[in-house]
């Protein structure tokens, strides 16, 4: 051992006392498998009771509500390379192992790849004639919609394999060259994200309406990803914790100055999150043209006024008047709350995004419906729409994700032990 | 009486664990104006001292509550009541189109309230302060943390204090006079 070494170890031990390393051999397996389990029964249960084009839809709303913490968790570690972050090194082995989910997300892709015709007929097989669907083929076809999901998923799996082995290969050789040549991946790497996250948000959710376009919508569906993201974080960190892992003592890796930067992270999310989509919503609503309106009209029947009115309070004006105070934020249970609150708040964002697509056309609700009965009505009659499904199949995705990322946070170091930033983010305070 | 008065004693120490340790023992001894000047931020200085939370925050907040409310009240009174023009078939005081500037003043306003909050509550700005009598404190912003106890403290006694402050490892402990 290099003298080097010898006396960073001696510091860390100074700092963090009471840093546990790694997950005891065999330790939270039981959990993992429950997980696990429950996660595939819930979405199993789902697709035995409603099936069909119900069960795709919730399907969906599940997915992409999960898929968002995924890529969330990538686009973290990616930033914290890009700006040489030292506060978050303790917090960056979760993230790196909560995107090391994402081989798996490729394969749970596989029942909205099966039920494609179901969740976008509207393109695959368009009525003949339709002028708009026929300008947009060249985008809008079964095959390059295929061949780009392949795209989507090499891009994520190859960026979470690589920040996530280099980051594992540092805690054994303690190059500190490692990092620097993250930072500078990490460049190239979140334009391609960034690119990829827009178009998949276009392909998946967007098309399912497929006249319709807003160029924002890749960036809104990115805000709440990345919220949730903090919010999974703060709660998954805290479980680990009360098992004695990450955090709960002090002089293990996380303190509360960690959880208050997550905190604020959440809070900044939400916030951007209300901003991204008041400037889709305002745009669309001043310019008043048929073609875009029509997004916001079908979300005006079927209880949906009531859900949007929901997300105005409960995805920002309660969060925001919540989540503002830092002794909220220092405060254990309450960022527990906070954070569970979001993760709720985002299954029904992704409602309001997929759900109202399922029937128009079909069984829509006679024009002028939404004008009277106010938000009472209103929600009832979302409640009456809405089944346990389309927050069943959220829950067990949510379920299944936990126990993915338990898989990968049993396999490695609970945190990057020999990052030079290491002594950094374990002395962090915040001001 | 003479035209100078006692502003406090000050007190040199050459670490910032020193201070840290020196506001400590002060505030345990019972002093409660003390203040420590240091040439970079030391963490929990501010838990040493014993100083509470800044109003400040609680400041911004009213700051930006008043834009909020002067934003929607000029808008409400010129769009709506004032001088109506209908522009494309929009209602004349619309909500969706006073988000952006209710935000935008909420933001001046309570931005212009941090920084003249804080200013406010340094007794900011002025040309000079007691403390820079001291013959070494010069030194503050390059290499030397001061603890200084004011005269207006209850439980201040010059040779006292002094005596306190060189009992815990202070140097070049001088009274300065204001």
């Amino acid at each position: 051992m290099t003298a080097h070494a010898h006396q960073s170890a001696l510091s860390l031990q100074q700092l963090a006392p009471n840093l546990v390393v790694k997950v005891r051999e065999g330790d939270l397996a039981k959990a993992q498998l429950a997980l696990l389990a429950i996660g595939a029964g819930l979405v199993g249960a789902a697709w035995l009771a409603v099936g069909g084009k119900s069960f795709y839809f919730a399907y969906l709303v599940g997915y992409m509500g999960v898929l968002g913490i995924c890529l969330g968790a990538l686009f973290f570690t990616m930033v914290q390379h890009i700006t040489r972050a030292g506060w978050s090194v303790v917090v960056r082995r979760i993230a790196e192992n909560i995107a090391g989910a994402l081989p798996a997300m490729a394969l749970l892709f596989i029942p909205v790849l099966v039920g494609s015709h179901d969740l976008y007929h509207h393109w695959m097989e368009p009525k003949p004639g339709d002028e708009v669907l026929a300008g947009k083929s060249a985008w809008l076809n079964s095959t390059f919609f295929f061949v780009r999901a392949a795209i989507y998923f090499a891009i994520w799996i190859g960026l979470a394999a690589f920040f996530r082995s280099q980051s594992i290969k540092q805690d054994e050789t303690g190059d500190p060259a490692i990092s620097l040549r993250l930072s500078r991946v990490a460049a190239p790497g979140l334009l391609l994200f960034a690119l990829s996250t827009t178009f998949a948000a276009f392909d998946w959710i967007m098309s399912l309406d497929p006249h319709w376009f807003s160029t924002i919508f890749g960036i809104t569906y990115f805000s709440g990803g990345v919220m949730a993201f903090f919010a999974f974080t703060i709660l998954l960190t805290r479980w680990l914790g009360s098992r004695g892992y990450l955090a709960g003592a002090s002089g293990n890796a996380m303190s509360t100055e960690h959880f208050h930067d997550l905190g604020k992270l959440l809070f900044a999310f939400m916030v951007f999150w209300t901003y991204t989509n008041f400037s889709q919503y305002m745009l669309i609503w001043y310019a008043n043209l048929p073609e875009e309106t029509a997004w916001y009209e079908h979300r005006a029947h079927n209880g949906w006024s009531a859900i949007g009115t929901l997300l105005i309070a409960g995805h920002f004006f309660f969060p925001f008047a919540f989540l503002m105070s830092r002794h909220v934020k220092r405060n254990p249970l309450g960022l527990a709350f906070g954070a569970t609150f979001m993760l709720i708040i985002h299954c029904i964002d992704m409602q309001y995004l997929i759900l109202p697509n399922m029937g128009h056309g079909e069984h829509a609700a006679p024009a002028g419906e939404a004008a009277h009965g106010g938000f009472g009505h209103a929600f009832g009659e979302y409640l009456h729409t809405i089944g346990w499904a389309d927050f069943g199949c959220y829950v067990g995705l949510l379920s299944l994700l936990v126990g993915i990322a338990l898989m990968n946070v049993r396999r490695a170091n609970l945190v990057p032990v020999r990052d030079p930033r290491l002594a950094e983010s374990l002395r962090f305070q915040n001001i | 009486m003479t035209n100078t008065q006692k502003w406090g004693i000050i007190a040199e120490f050459a670490s910032a664990s020193a201070i840290y340790q020196a506001a400590g023992k002060a505030t345990a001894h019972g002093y409660t104006r003390v203040d420590a000047h240091t040439p970079f931020p030391v963490h929990g200085l501010d838990k040493a001292l014993k100083q509470g939370p800044s109003p400040l925050g609680w400041l911004v907040l009213c700051g930006g509550i008043t834009g909020i409310c002067l934003a929607q009240l000029m808008m409400w009174w010129m769009n709506g009541v004032d001088y109506v023009i209908w522009v494309s078939g929009k209602e004349p005081y619309a909500w969706e189109t006073t988000i952006p500037i209710t935000f935008e003043l909420m933001v001046l306003l309570a931005g212009i309230t941090a920084v003249f909050g804080m200013f406010g509550l340094n007794k900011l700005p002025r040309l000079h302060h007691p403390i820079f009598n001291h013959k070494t404190f010069w030194r503050v912003t390059t290499d030397r943390f001061f603890l200084s106890i004011e005269a207006a403290d209850p439980k201040f006694d010059s040779a006292q204090t002094m005596r306190f402050l060189e009992s815990i490892g202070g140097k070049n402990v001088a009274v300065v006079e204001d």
